[in-house]
C-alpha cells in the first residue's frame, strides 16, 4: 500500500516539471527580440525612449550643463545630486552623472545591438533597415558626444587631445563580457563620433519631418567640429542645411517652446518629440521652469533690452529674473534647430576671415527675427565676435550650450559659488562609482 | 485562590497552634511508587492543607467533624477530588497514588505537515499562544509576536495603518535575497510580499498580512533550525511562521465577544525651527556667504517682511482612534465541529488623512461522516479599505519637515493653498495633498482551505488538502488638477487618475500520508511522505487617464487623455515539491528525526530547476534517566542536536532569462528594450545550519526554559544589485555569488515567581538572544551597496549591512567646518569626494542582544501585566538628518539643535558653520547614531467581573484596559529608535528617513464569553 502510494507521488512529481517552466507573458525573450525587422524596429523605438529619459533628452543634460555654467542661479536644491552640482562639489555617487553614464550607455548598446542582429534581416525591407541603421549610427554618435562633454576634459584641453575620453562602444555588451572598457582618448572619441554621423547620412531620409533626418546627422556634424574649433568642417556642414533651403527661422521666438507631438516647425532639426503618453520633457520643464537668471551671466543682460521678444522668456520678481521659456509642459524638447546653425555659421565665417556683411547677415537674422535691432556696427573681428557670442547667449540660453561654449572658448566665469576655469575639473562629472567598482580598466577624473 | 490564602495562614499559624481535635495524614505516590514530593493536599471550602513532605508524607490537622472533599494535586498529574467523613475524635489514614496528567506532557505543538508532542521535539520551535496578544491592538498579526521569542527579531517599520513588520528569525543569512520569514496559514503557505504601490508612492510599505484578523488566530509555531525547517525544502531558510487558525471543539456552543477601543498619537515628536528661527539662522548663513544683509530680499519668493510662522508637523498630525469589534460563535459534537468568526475595525491613525477599514469573516466546519473520514473547511474573507497619507519621502509628515519651510503660509491670502513644487510640477504642500488628494487602496482577501483525511488503516493516514489565497487589490490614486501642473496641448489643466488593478491567486495541493507505529513495546516510527505543488498567478490592470474635468469617480471612458491602459501577468511563479519525515523514538527518551525535501521552482534556471535539502536530529531527556530522577529540584532536562539544509527562494521570479521589457515606447511606436542579461545557472540560496540546546524545567516545572546555539553558513547566496559596468550596457546582473556565516546564542525562560499557595501569582517570562553574521565571500568582488542610499554595505569580513561611511572628528573650533578622520587617522575637512574616498566600517544595523521580558500579575480578579522589550548595540543612520541639521543650503527646514550651529572661532559643537552655498548633503558618521533602546511595549490592566455577572449566563466577563508603546528610554535623538525606511532590503537595515514614527496607543475593551 505504502509503495504505491510513494510511486504515485513519484509519479506526479516527475511529470510536472513542465510546470516549472514560466515565462511572463509581457516580456521577449531576447532571441525573439532580435529575429526579425520588426522587431529590431521596435528595439530602435526603444532606443528614442533611452534617449527621451530625463536623465538625457528629457531635460537632465540640458538643465545640468545650465547648472554648472554661468546662468543658472539657482538657490538651495533639495536634490542630493542637484545640490553637488550647484555647489560644484561633486562626488562618484553623484547621480546625475551615473543616471547619464548608464542611460546613455544603455541607449549606445541597444544601438549596437541593433547593428549587430541588422544585416541578418535586413534583405526582409532594405529601405526600413537603412533608415533603422542610420538613426541607430545617429543615436550611438551623440550618446557619445554627450558622454565625453560631460565625463572628460574638453576637447582641445591638451594638444594632441591625447587626454582622457571615455570608452567608445561599438560592440553589444553582455553579463560576461565588456565589463572592463578602457577609456579612450578625446581625440578617439571625436574621430568615432564624426565616422558614425558620416556614415548615418547615407541611410537616413532626407526628408526633415522625419523622427531623425539626414539634417540632423549633418547638423550635429556641425556642432561636433564647432567644438573642435574646426571652423572650415563646420562651416561646410551649416552651408549644407541652410543651402538646402528646407529651413527657415520660425516667424516668433516662443514657436519653438510650445511645439509639440509631430509636429515640426521651419527651424527644428532635430527634436525630441512629446506626446502626452509620454510626458517625457518632465525633468527640463520641472527643473527650469521657473529659475532664476544670475544677474552677472551674459543672458542676465536680456532683461535690459525692452524691444527685444526674447526677453518675453523672462519675467522678474523682487528684481531677480526668472525664466519662463520652458512653462509648456506638453512642448517638445529641441535639441538642435536653424538658429544654432547660423549662429555657428557667423562665427565660422570670423574665423575664416569672410566679409563683416556675410557675417552679420546671418546673425542678424535671428536678431530680426526677435524684433531687435540689426547689427550695423560691428567691423572688426573682435566685435564680430563678441555680437555672435552675445547673441549665441540670449538665443540659446538655457537650452544645454552654455557650458559647452565656455569651454570651447576657455573663458573663465562666474557662478554663485565663486569664479571657475573653463578647464575646472570640478566641472568635469565624476565617473559613476559603480563603473569604478566594477570596471578594473577605468580610471576616475581628477579630483574624484 | 482562597485556599492558598488559608495554607499560608496555615503554615504561619501551626507553630503556635495545638488544639487539634481530629488530623487526617497519609502518603501520596505515584502510579510506579514514587513519592510526589510537593504535591498539595487540602480540604476543599477550608483553610486546611499540607504540602507533601520528602518521605512523601503529610499531615492536615484540626478537622473539624463532617464531611470534607479532600483534594490532592500536583502540576503534571491528574487532581484526585475524595470525600472524607471526619467524627472530630479519630485520625484517618488516606493515602492515594497520583497518576500522570498527559494532557499537559502531551502538549501538542503543530510542525511542518503534522503535530508534534513537545516533549519530543528534536528542533527548535517556539509556540506562542493567542492567550499572549488577544488585547493588542496591532493590525498586523506578525507585529504581536514582537519580544516573544528568542532569536526572533521584529521591528515595525512605523505607525502607519496596514504598515510592514520586518521579522528576521536568527538574523539575515542573505544579501539581496528576501529575508522575511515563510508563512503558512493552516498548511498553506502564503503571501507576505507587498504587492500595492505605497512605497512608491506614500512612502511606506504595507503588508498583506493586514488582511488577515489576529484574532481569528489559535497558535504560531516559529520554525528556527534547519530541522524544523528543512522539511520546507527551497523556502525554509529565513525560518518559517506556522498560523493555525481558530477552530471549534465539541461541546456546547461558546459565544465569545471582543470590543476594543482606543486612541493613539505619535510617539515622539521632532522639534524644529519656527519661521523666526528659520529666518534668522537664513540671515547668518546669507551673510556667512559673504552676502550684503540689505540684499537678502526674499526667501524662495516669501518676502522676508512677509513670513508666516507655520507648525506643519503640527498640521498634519492629529490624534488617532480606533473601534474593533470580533465576535466568534463555536461549538459542535464528536461528528461536526463549527466555527465563526466575524470582526470589524475601524482606525485613523496620527497621520491626517490615514485610515483603516477591514471586516473579516471566518468559517471553520469540521465534519466526520464517519469514524475513518475527516472533512474540514476553512474560509477565511477579509477586505479592507485603506486610505493612503502620504509620508516619508513621498510627502506628509515627511515633507512636513523638510521642504516645507516655516516660513511658508498654507494658504494664500485669497485662500488657496500656498504652492511649491521644487521643479517637480506638482504642489508639494502637504496640507493641500492631505485634502486634495484621494488615494485609496480596496482589497479582498480570501484564504479557503479544504482537507480530507482519511484513515486507511489505523497506522496509515491520507491526507489531502487543497487550498488558494487569492488577493483582490484595487488601488486608485487622483491627482486633481488643483495639485498637479500639466497643460494639454489647447492649454487646460488636466487631472490625473491612476487606477490599478491586482489579483493575486495562489492555488496549492498538498497530498501526504503518514504512518505510525509501536515497534516492540517501547518505539514507536513514524513517517510523513507528501508532495505538494503551488503556483502564484498575479494579473493586473493598470489604467492611466486625464482630463480637465475628472474626479475620483470618473473612469476612463470620461476622460479626455487615456494616458496607459495595460493589462496581463505580472509575477507568476511554481513550486513542486516532495517531502518526507521520519521520527524514531525510544522509551520516550531518545527521539531521532529526518528529514528531506525535493524542490522544482519556476524562479531556478535551466541548469538548477531541482535542490535537494535534508536534516537530522537527535533528543534525549536526561531527566528520564535514573541518575538524574534522584536531583529533586530538577523537573525535565532535555539536550538536542540538529544538523541540515534549506534553501531561500526569494530570488525574485524570471530573473533567471533575458528579457525585453514593452512600453518603451516613443512618440505613439510600440518599443522594447533590453532588461538583463541571462543567468541559466541561478538557484536558491543554501543555508547549513546546525543547532545544539538544552530544554530544561525546575522546581516542579516552575522555572522552564531552553538554552540554545546555533550557527548557520549559507552559500550561492544572491547578489543582485552589483557588478555589471553600465558602460557595458546593462547595470546589474543578479547571480548566486556569496558567502554568509552567522551564529546566535538565544536564551529563554518563563518562572511563576511565587509559590502556587500564594494568593498573588506572577510569572515572568524573559528571553534574550544575540547573533553574529559575517559576509565570507562576495563572488570576488569587496563590497555590495544596500539598496538606493549608499550607506549600508555588505563587505567581506565584516557583518552584513554595516554602516559604511567617513568618521565624524567634530567641528573644526576655528573654520566651523565638519571635520573627519582620514584612513590615517589625520583630521582633514570633510568634503564630497573624501566622504567616498575616508570611508570605514562603523556599526551595524542589527543589535548586539535583544529581547524581550514580561511580567504578568494575578490578584484575586485583578490581572497586571507590563511588557518590555530591549534592543542593544545597534546603530542607526539618519539619513535626513544630514538635511535637518546644520544644513541650510539645502532648502530644508533644520531640526531645533541646528540652533546651536558655529558661530564664531572657539565654538565647541557639532553643528557646522550655516551656509547656502556649501554643499553639507554630505554623508558622514556625524548623523550615525547609537539606537539602543527599552521599549515599554504593553502595560494592561484587566478586571474579571465574571462573578457579579452569573445571572446574565456569562462564564467569563472581563474588562482591560492597555497602554501601547507608552515610554521608551534611548539616547536616540529622531523620531523613534524603531524604524526601518520603507524599501529596505537585506543589506539596508537601520537606516531612517523622514520615517514616521511608532504609535502610542491608549485602549480600553471588554472581552465576553457566553
Amino acid at each position: 500500500m505504502i509503495r504505491t502510494y510513494f510511486l504515485f507521488f513519484l509519479i506526479l512529481f516527475y511529470s510536472c516539471s513542465d510546470y516549472l517552466e514560466i515565462v511572463p507573458d509581457y516580456k521577449f525573450p531576447s532571441e525573439l527580440a532580435t529575429s526579425n525587422l520588426d522587431s529590431l524596429q521596435s528595439i530602435t523605438n526603444g532606443i528614442f525612449n533611452q534617449i527621451q529619459s530625463g536623465n538625457i533628452y528629457g531635460g537632465g543634460i540640458i538643465s545640468n550643463s545650465e547648472l554648472l555654467s554661468d546662468n543658472w542661479n539657482s538657490s538651495p536644491i533639495s536634490s542630493f545630486s542637484l545640490n553637488q552640482l550647484r555647489t560644484r562639489q561633486m562626488n562618484s555617487y553623484n547621480g546625475e552623472a551615473l543616471g547619464l553614464w548608464s542611460d546613455a550607455y544603455r541607449a549606445i548598446n541597444m544601438c549596437n545591438i541593433v547593428l549587430h542582429h541588422l544585416s541578418e534581416h535586413e534583405e526582409q525591407d532594405i529601405n526600413k533597415a537603412n533608415i533603422i541603421r542610420g538613426e541607430c549610427l545617429f543615436v550611438r554618435a551623440i550618446c557619445h558626444f554627450e558622454l565625453v562633454r560631460m565625463f572628460a576634459m574638453p576637447y582641445n584641453y591638451t594638444s594632441g587631445n591625447n587626454h582622457l575620453g571615455i570608452p567608445i562602444r561599438l560592440t553589444k555588451g553582455s553579463a560576461t563580457d565588456e565589463q572592463n572598457n578602457p577609456r579612450n582618448q578625446v581625440n578617439e572619441v571625436y574621430l568615432q563620433i564624426i565616422e558614425d554621423l558620416e556614415e548615418s547620412i547615407n541611410f537616413l531620409p532626407s526628408n526633415k519631418v522625419s523622427r531623425v533626418s539626414k539634417w540632423a546627422s549633418i547638423g550635429f556634424l556641425a556642432k561636433v567640429y564647432f567644438q573642435m574649433n574646426d571652423y572650415q568642417n563646420s562651416l561646410n556642414k551649416c552651408n549644407e542645411i541652410i543651402e538646402s533651403g528646407l529651413f527657415s527661422l520660425n516667424n516668433s521666438v516662443n514657436e519653438i517652446y510650445s511645439l509639440s507631438g509631430f509636429n515640426f516647425s521651419d527651424e527644428t532639426i532635430f527634436q525630441i518629440i512629446n506626446i502626452p503618453q509620454d510626458n517625457s520633457n518632465g525633468v527640463i520643464t520641472g527643473r527650469l521652469k521657473s529659475t532664476s537668471v544670475n544677474y552677472f551671466s551674459p543672458f542676465d543682460s536680456l532683461v535690459n533690452f525692452y524691444n527685444d521678444d526674447r526677453k518675453n522668456l523672462l519675467y522678474t520678481f523682487f528684481g531677480v529674473p526668472y525664466l519662463k521659456k520652458y512653462s509648456n509642459t506638453s512642448m517638445n524638447v529641441t535639441i538642435l534647430r536653424l538658429a544654432e546653425i547660423l549662429l555657428t555659421r557667423a562665427e565660422c565665417k570670423v574665423h575664416l576671415n569672410y566679409l563683416f556683411e556675410d557675417v552679420r547677415e546671418d546673425y542678424n537674422l535671428i536678431r530680426q527675427r526677435a524684433n531687435y535691432s540689426i547689427d550695423t556696427s560691428s567691423v572688426t573681428n573682435e566685435q564680430l565676435l563678441r555680437s555672435i557670442r552675445r547673441e549665441r547667449c540670449y538665443e540659446l540660453g538655457f537650452e544645454g550650450d552654455r557650458l559647452h561654449e565656455i569651454r570651447r572658448l576657455q573663458e573663465t566665469f562666474r557662478t554663485s559659488v565663486g569664479n571657475f576655469e573653463w578647464d575646472d575639473p570640478r566641472l568635469v562629472y565624476p565617473i559613476p562609482q559603480q563603473e569604478m567598482d566594477n570596471n578594473t580598466n577605468m580610471i576616475q577624473n581628477e579630483g574624484y | 485562590m482562597n485556599f492558598y490564602s488559608t495554607l499560608i495562614t496555615l503554615f504561619l499559624a501551626t507553630s503556635i497552634t495545638s488544639f487539634s481535635q481530629s488530623l487526617i495524614s497519609g502518603n501520596i505516590s505515584s502510579d510506579n511508587g514514587e513519592s510526589i514530593v510537593g504535591a498539595t493536599v487540602f480540604l476543599k471550602g477550608s483553610n486546611i492543607g499540607s504540602v507533601v513532605d520528602f518521605n512523601g508524607f503529610y499531615k492536615l490537622e484540626n478537622i473539624p467533624k463532617g464531611s470534607h472533599e479532600i483534594v490532592v494535586s500536583y502540576i503534571g498529574y491528574n487532581t484526585i477530588n475524595k470525600i472524607i467523613y471526619c467524627d472530630g475524635t479519630n485520625d484517618i489514614i488516606f493515602d492515594t497514588t497520583i497518576t500522570l496528567d498527559n494532557k499537559l506532557l502531551d502538549q501538542v505543538v503543530v510542525v511542518g505537515y503534522g503535530t508534534q508532542r513537545k516533549k519530543e521535539l528534536s528542533s527548535s520551535i517556539v509556540t506562542i499562544n493567542s492567550e499572549d496578544f488577544k488585547e493588542k491592538s496591532n493590525n498586523n498579526l506578525s507585529s504581536n509576536l514582537q519580544g516573544k521569542a528568542a532569536g526572533v527579531q521584529i521591528t515595525n517599520d512605523n505607525g502607519v495603518a496596514g504598515g510592514q513588520t520586518t521579522i528576521r528569525i536568527r538574523g539575515t543569512n542573505t544579501l539581496s535575497g528576501g529575508a522575511e520569514p515563510l508563512y503558512v496559514i493552516d498548511g498553506v503557505p502564503i503571501l507576505n510580499n507587498d504587492i500595492s504601490d505605497s512605497q512608491n508612492r506614500f512612502g511606506y510599505n504595507t503588508s498583506p498580512l493586514t488582511l488577515i484578523n489576529p484574532n481569528d488566530i489559535e497558535e504560531i509555531s516559529i520554525l528556527k533550525d534547519a530541522s524544523a525547517t528543512s522539511i520546507y525544502g527551497a523556502r525554509g531558510a529565513n525560518g518559517v511562521i506556522l498560523i493555525t487558525t481558530k477552530s471549534g471543539k465539541s461541546g456546547k456552543m461558546k459565544i465569545n465577544l471582543n470590543y476594543k477601543y482606543g486612541v493613539s498619537s505619535e510617539t515622539n515628536r521632532l522639534k524644529m525651527l519656527n519661521g523666526k528661527q528659520y529666518l534668522d539662522l537664513y540671515k547668518i548663513a546669507w551673510t556667512n556667504d559673504g552676502n550684503d544683509i540689505e540684499d537678502l530680499v526674499e526667501i524662495n519668493g516669501i518676502h522676508i517682511d512677509s513670513i508666516s510662522n507655520t507648525d506643519w508637523i503640527d498640521e498634519v498630525l492629529q490624534i488617532g482612534r480606533f473601534n474593533d469589534a470580533n465576535l466568534t460563535i463555536s461549538g459542535g459534537s464528536e461528528k461536526i465541529k463549527y466555527f465563526i468568526g466575524s470582526s470589524f475595525k475601524e482606525e485613523s491613525t496620527f497621520l491626517k488623512g490615514n485610515q483603516f477599514q477591514r471586516a473579516t469573516i471566518k468559517t471553520t466546519l469540521d465534519y466526520k461522516p464517519i469514524k475513518k473520514l475527516n472533512i474540514k473547511s476553512n474560509i477565511s474573507i477579509g477586505s479592507i479599505e485603506n486610505i493612503y497619507s502620504k509620508t516619508g519621502a513621498a510627502g506628509g509628515l515627511g515633507r512636513a519637515q523638510s521642504d516645507a519651510l516655516p516660513i511658508y503660509p498654507i494658504y494664500n491670502n485669497d485662500g488657496s493653498y500656498f504652492w511649491w513644487d521644487n521643479g517637480g510640477n506638482q504642489n508639494l504642500n502637504p496640507v493641500a495633498e492631505i485634502n486634495l488628494l484621494e488615494n485609496i487602496n480596496n482589497s479582498i482577501r480570501t484564504i479557503g482551505n479544504f482537507n480530507i483525511k482519511y484513515n486507511i488503516t489505523d497506522n496509515l493516514l491520507f491526507n489531502n488538502e487543497l487550498s488558494i489565497d487569492y488577493i483582490s487589490q484595487k488601488e486608485k490614486f487622483f491627482t486633481p488638477k488643483e495639485i498637479i501642473y500639466v497643460t494639454d496641448s489647447l492649454g487646460d489643466s488636466l487631472s490625473f487618475m491612476d487606477d490599478r488593478k491586482i489579483r493575486y491567486t495562489t492555488s496549492n495541493i498538498n497530498s501526504f500520508i503518514s504512518y505510525n507505529r509501536k515497534i516492540k513495546s517501547n518505539s514507536k516510527l513514524s513517517i510523513v511522505g507528501g508532495t505538494s505543488l503551488q503556483h502564484s498567478v498575479e494579473k493586473y490592470k493598470y489604467n492611466r487617464f486625464s482630463g480637465p474635468n475628472i474626479n475620483f469617480e470618473s473612469t476612463k471612458e470620461d476622460a479626455l487623455y487615456n494616458e496607459i491602459s495595460i493589462r496581463g501577468r505580472g509575477q507568476e511563479y511554481a513550486i513542486i515539491s516532495l517531502y518526507s519525515r521520519l521520527n524514531y523514538s525510544v522509551n520516550e527518551k531518545y527521539f531521532f528525526q529526518t528529514s528531506f525535501r525535493r524542490d522544482g521552482s519556476s524562479r531556478f534556471g535551466a541548469e538548477n530547476k531541482f535542490g535537494e535539502f535534508g536534516a537530522l536530529s537527535i533528543a534525549w531527556i536526561l531527566s528520564e534517566e535514573n541518575y538524574f530522577k534522584k536531583i529533586s529540584w530538577l523537573s525535565f532536562l532535555k539536550t538536542r542536536l540538529s544538523v541540515g539544509s534549506s534553501g531561500n527562494d526569494n530570488i525574485g521570479n524570471f530573473n533567471q532569462y533575458s528579457f525585453y521589457s514593452p512600453n518603451q515606447n516613443y512618440a505613439g511606436q510600440n518599443g522594447i528594450g533590453p532588461d538583463n542579461p541571462s543567468v541559466p545557472n541561478l538557484k536558491w540560496e543554501t543555508v547549513i545550519s546546525s543547532d545544539i540546546a538544552i530544554d530544561f524545567g525546575f522546581f516542579e516545572d516552575r522555572v522552564t526554559g531552553t538554552i540554545e546555539y546555533y550557527h548557520t553558513n549559507s552559500k550561492d547566496v544572491l547578489v543582485s544589485n552589483s557588478p555589471l559596468s553600465p558602460s557595458s550596457g546593462f547595470t546589474s546582473v543578479t547571480k548566486n555569488l556569496g558567502r554568509v556565516e552567522s551564529s546566535g546564542l538565544e536564551f529563554q525562560i518563563t518562572t511563576n515567581n511565587l509559590s502556587k499557595l500564594s494568593k498573588l501569582s506572577w510569572k515572568t517570562d524573559f528571553n534574550i538572544s544575540s547573533y553574529r553574521n559575517k559576509v565570507l565571500d562576495l563572488g570576488g568582488v569587496e563590497e555590495v551597496s544596500g539598496t538606493n542610499f549608499g550607506e549600508n554595505r555588505a563587505i567581506v569580513g565584516q557583518p552584513v549591512g554595516v554602516f559604511y561611511l567617513a568618521e565624524f572628528a567634530g567641528i573644526d573650533e576655528n573654520t566651523g567646518n565638519e571635520l573627519i578622520y582620514d584612513l590615517e587617522g589625520n583630521i582633514v575637512e570633510l568634503n564630497a569626494t573624501n566622504s567616498v574616498s575616508e570611508r570605514k566600517v562603523l556599526g551595524k544595523p542589527y543589535p548586539d542582544f535583544f529581547g524581550g521580558l514580561n511580567n504578568s500579575f494575578e490578584y484575586k480578579n485583578f490581572g497586571f501585566d507590563f511588557f518590555l522589550i530591549f534592543n542593544y548595540g545597534q546603530m542607526i543612520y539618519d539619513d535626513h538628518g544630514k538635511r535637518q541639521l546644520g544644513n541650510m543650503g539645502f532648502g530644508w527646514n533644520q531640526d531645533i539643535r541646528t540652533l546651536d550651529h558655529w558661530l564664531e572661532v572657539g565654538d565647541l559643537t557639532n553643528v557646522p558653520f550655516l551656509s547656502l552655498e556649501q554643499n553639507r548633503d554630505i554623508n558622514s558618521s556625524r548623523h550615525l547614531y547609537e539606537s539602543s533602546y527599552i521599549r515599554l511595549r504593553n502595560v494592561s490592566f484587566s478586571y474579571d467581573f465574571t462573578k457579579f455577572t452569573k445571572d446574565f449566563k456569562l462564564s467569563n466577563c472581563k474588562l482591560f484596559i492597555s497602554a501601547q508603546n507608552l515610554m521608551v528610554w534611548t539616547k536616540y535623538k529622531g523620531w523613534d529608535p524603531e524604524v526601518n525606511r520603507e524599501g529596505s532590503g537585506a543589506i539596508t537595515q537601520g537606516v531612517s528617513y523622514l520615517s514616521p514614527p511608532q504609535s502610542k496607543v491608549y485602549s480600553i475593551g471588554i472581552n465576553l464569553n457566553l
